[in-house]
């Protein structure tokens, strides 16, 4: 495989990614309504190991940073937990209208 | 013989299951194992799947993820290491909690040795490659990037 067909898989695989981001943080932000705090932790974990994988270091941090957060239920509800989830809302929307 | 083991090598690359339950990651590890590394590579989304396939795959390796829902990484090492058929082979975390105490837990439970996520999609199959290689001679190596 070359290094351009190499370089094309990725690129698929990260706008597969993409397409599916909005539907993650949309996700992630409605188990905080729903106060389910360790479906919630774990959906900031993952969105935040992949958004990293694929070098998207704002929504990676935001999330990491709502899963740090989350270790404490009691941050549900939180002005801290709703300035994050816009945090990554906002880096979720830039991520996707940037040109890669 | 240098020459024969490295014919050998290319003639049987190593089998890896490798475990993770995103799908997105799952897709670019898969990619850097096989078409990167040219390892070959049974995926898995969950522990559970992980168990089943483990026994016909017969892989050299396990490649496994840490926080999965359900069956967690720990858990699945646990469950692969209680059967005779998978008890022997090597498993390597992937996680993004790296720090030294969550290391030494991982290295205690007995993983050969524990990659950091995110992964370098160029650079993971040799980092798998080279932790077989000392686990081969009984070693235990961490690898972060």
């Amino acid at each position: 495989m070359s290094a351009d067909s190499r370089a094309e898989k990725l690129r698929r695989i990260r706008e597969r990614f993409l397409g599916e981001l909005g539907s993650m943080v949309a996700a992630l932000a409605e188990a905080c309504r729903a106060g389910a705090a360790s479906d919630a932790r774990l959906r900031a974990h993952t969105l935040a190991g992949t958004a990293g994988t694929f070098g998207l270091a704002g929504v990676s941090a935001e999330a990491r940073a709502l899963e740090d957060l989350l270790a404490d239920p009691a941050a549900l509800g939180s002005p801290r937990l709703a300035a994050l989830l816009a945090g990554l809302e906002a880096a979720a929307d830039r991520a996707r209208s940037t040109p890669h | 013989m240098i020459e024969e083991d490295e014919a050998m090598d290319d003639a049987r690359p190593l089998r890896i299951l490798y475990v993770e339950d995103e799908i997105n990651i799952r897709l670019v590890g898969q990619f850097a194992l096989e078409e990167v590394g040219r390892l070959l590579v049974e995926p898995c989304a969950s522990g559970g799947e992980a168990l089943d396939k483990a026994p016909g795959f017969a892989p050299d390796v396990v490649l496994l993820d840490v926080m999965m829902p359900g069956m967690d990484g720990v858990a699945t090492f646990k469950a692969l290491k209680e059967r005779p058929e998978t008890a022997s082979v090597p498993v390597i975390f992937m996680t993004a909690k790296v720090q030294p105490q969550e290391v030494q837990a991982y290295r205690r439970l007995g993983a050969v040795a524990v990659i950091a996520k995110p992964f370098d999609p160029m650079t993971l199959s040799d980092e798998v490659k080279a932790i077989c290689a000392v686990a081969a001679g009984g070693g235990r190596v961490q690898v972060t990037p």
